[in-house]
């Protein structure tokens, strides 16, 4: 239960008021880094089914469009899990640029599967200076939930 | 045969295996058939939507006060560095301020004396509801605050949010415990306004950038950057004359408004019941004629899709 309890509180941070001036606009996808830790330390308790309920609760949380982000969860996790070898094998930097590509993929997805649903395109350069924070997050991230599962996961 | 070959624990391993694969087809399946459905703005969409919501209000509310105390704490650091030149500036606002309460006694005065002549019915004041801001939704897909009074506290879709005398947003989304304020700056808000000096009519339209922009302007516009943009009386969705925000700039034509309010001083709004139609949807079911107002008209509203 902890991965999805995890990735759930990332859920519940895409909407916690920041009062930041100007981070506001930008504040990228939380879950999304949620999924792709989980799916490569512990794809065994972050299933199928576990990765596109994250994404339905992000997408009714965030009024997106319903089914988006439980389409992107879904394939993430099965890339992810496809790569695992790759991730466990590779140095944290590595792991970061894949998930640059990745989370660029997906992004991209998320503006065309938007843009057919809703009937307008937003403006990508926002979506590049989301990408930017959500790789800056990435380590930050990836540190915390480390720990979380030497906390509550070391003899699982 | 191949089948036969693999062994009892080998059946099992490719049963697994082709129930996973079947699983992921499944799950995809499933989330293009929640786009479609949630496309068509479905009942059951949108009763799931609310019931999530009110499910989730609680950790939304928690969560949402620290976030406060934080803030509070930042401002309250800021203030104490910017306390002298703070003081001066308040000093200066002063006497203007008191000159200007002057000139108003004076007018409120004459105001009343004219109201008397002319036997003028005053209008009621229009009901609200204060509501906390318990949720701040911001990604490039949508702006949007979830605000921590629903439907039994009578919020009701199309409502006008306000921030003081400015205009904030309306209401998308109601469930019970907590609602949506769609920001003027989300690509789905569509607002007709008027640009003061000028009476230029507009359509503000948001893009999910800072300021939205200003569409289908009416006329020869002479438009300044810092004119100031109101709401306008067409589609009967708000009453005329709510600050929206003034005009910040011009690039490639398209005039961009800079709001009133910004998000991040949001801490508690209003949410105001004009008794006018309010920003509805056309797949909406119209709301019932106002009955405050004598003029009527129809409440059909802009279409925020």
């Amino acid at each position: 239960m902890v991965p999805f309890l995890v990735s759930f509180a990332l859920v519940i941070l895409t909407v916690v008021p920041t009062r930041l001036p100007g981070f506001a606009q930008i504040s990228p996808s939380w879950p999304m880094l949620g999924i792709f830790y989980w799916s490569i330390y512990r794809p065994d308790l972050m299933p199928l089914g576990g990765a596109f309920l994250i994404g339905v609760l992000a997408d009714i949380v965030a009024d997106t469009p319903i089914g988006i982000n439980a389409l992107l969860f879904l394939l993430i996790r099965g890339i992810v899990v496809g790569q695992r070898r790759f991730f466990l094998t590779n140095a944290f930097p590595m792991a970061w640029a894949a998930f640059g590509v990745i989370a660029l993929g997906s992004l991209g997805l998320n503006w065309l599967l938007f843009a057919l649903v809703q009937g307008h395109a937003v403006d990508p350069q926002i979506l590049l200076w989301q990408y930017v924070i959500l790789m800056g997050l990435f380590p930050l991230v990836t540190v915390v939930m480390a720990y979380t599962q030497m906390v509550f996961l070391k003899d699982v | 045969m191949r089948i036969k070959a693999l062994g009892a624990t080998g059946r099992l391993t490719l049963v697994r295996a082709l129930f996973h694969r079947f699983a992921f087809a499944f799950l995809v399946c499933a989330a293009f058939i929640l786009m479609v459905l949630g496309k068509n703005e479905g009942v059951l969409i949108e009763r799931t939507r609310a019931v999530v919501l009110d499910v989730l209000t609680p950790v939304f509310d928690v969560l949402s006060r620290p976030a406060s105390a934080v803030s509070n704490s930042v401002n309250f650091v800021r203030d104490m560095t910017n306390l002298r030149t703070e003081n001066e500036r308040l000093k200066a606002e002063n006497q203007r301020l008191t000159h200007w309460h002057t000139v108003a006694s004076k007018l409120s005065n004459e105001n009343t004396v004219l109201h008397q002549q002319l036997n003028f019915v005053p209008e009621p004041d229009p009901a609200f509801i204060t509501a906390r801001v318990i949720g701040d939704v911001a990604s490039g897909f949508g702006q949007s605050l979830l605000l921590g009074a629903g439907a039994r506290d009578g919020v009701r879709k199309g409502q006008a949010v306000v921030s003081g005398e400015n205009l904030v947003g309306y209401i998308s989304q109601v469930a019970d415990h907590v609602s949506r304020l769609l920001l003027l700056t989300d690509i789905n808000a569509h607002l007709p306004v008027i640009v003061d000096s000028t009476h230029t009519r507009a359509i503000l339209s948001g893009d999910n950038r800072d300021m939205p922009r200003l569409d289908y302007l009416s006329g020869n516009a002479n438009i300044q950057v810092g004119d100031v943009v109101v709401t306008s009386a067409s589609g009967a969705a708000f009453p005329p004359g709510l600050t929206v925000g003034t005009i910040s700039g011009v690039s490639d034509g398209v005039y961009r408004v800079s709001p009133a309010v910004t998000r991040d001083q949001l801490e508690y709004v209003a949410i105001v019941d004009y008794g006018l139609g309010g920003v509805q949807s056309f797949t909406d079911k119209p709301p019932p004629p106002p009955t405050r107002r004598g003029k009527g008209g129809d409440a059909k509203g802009v279409d925020p899709n």
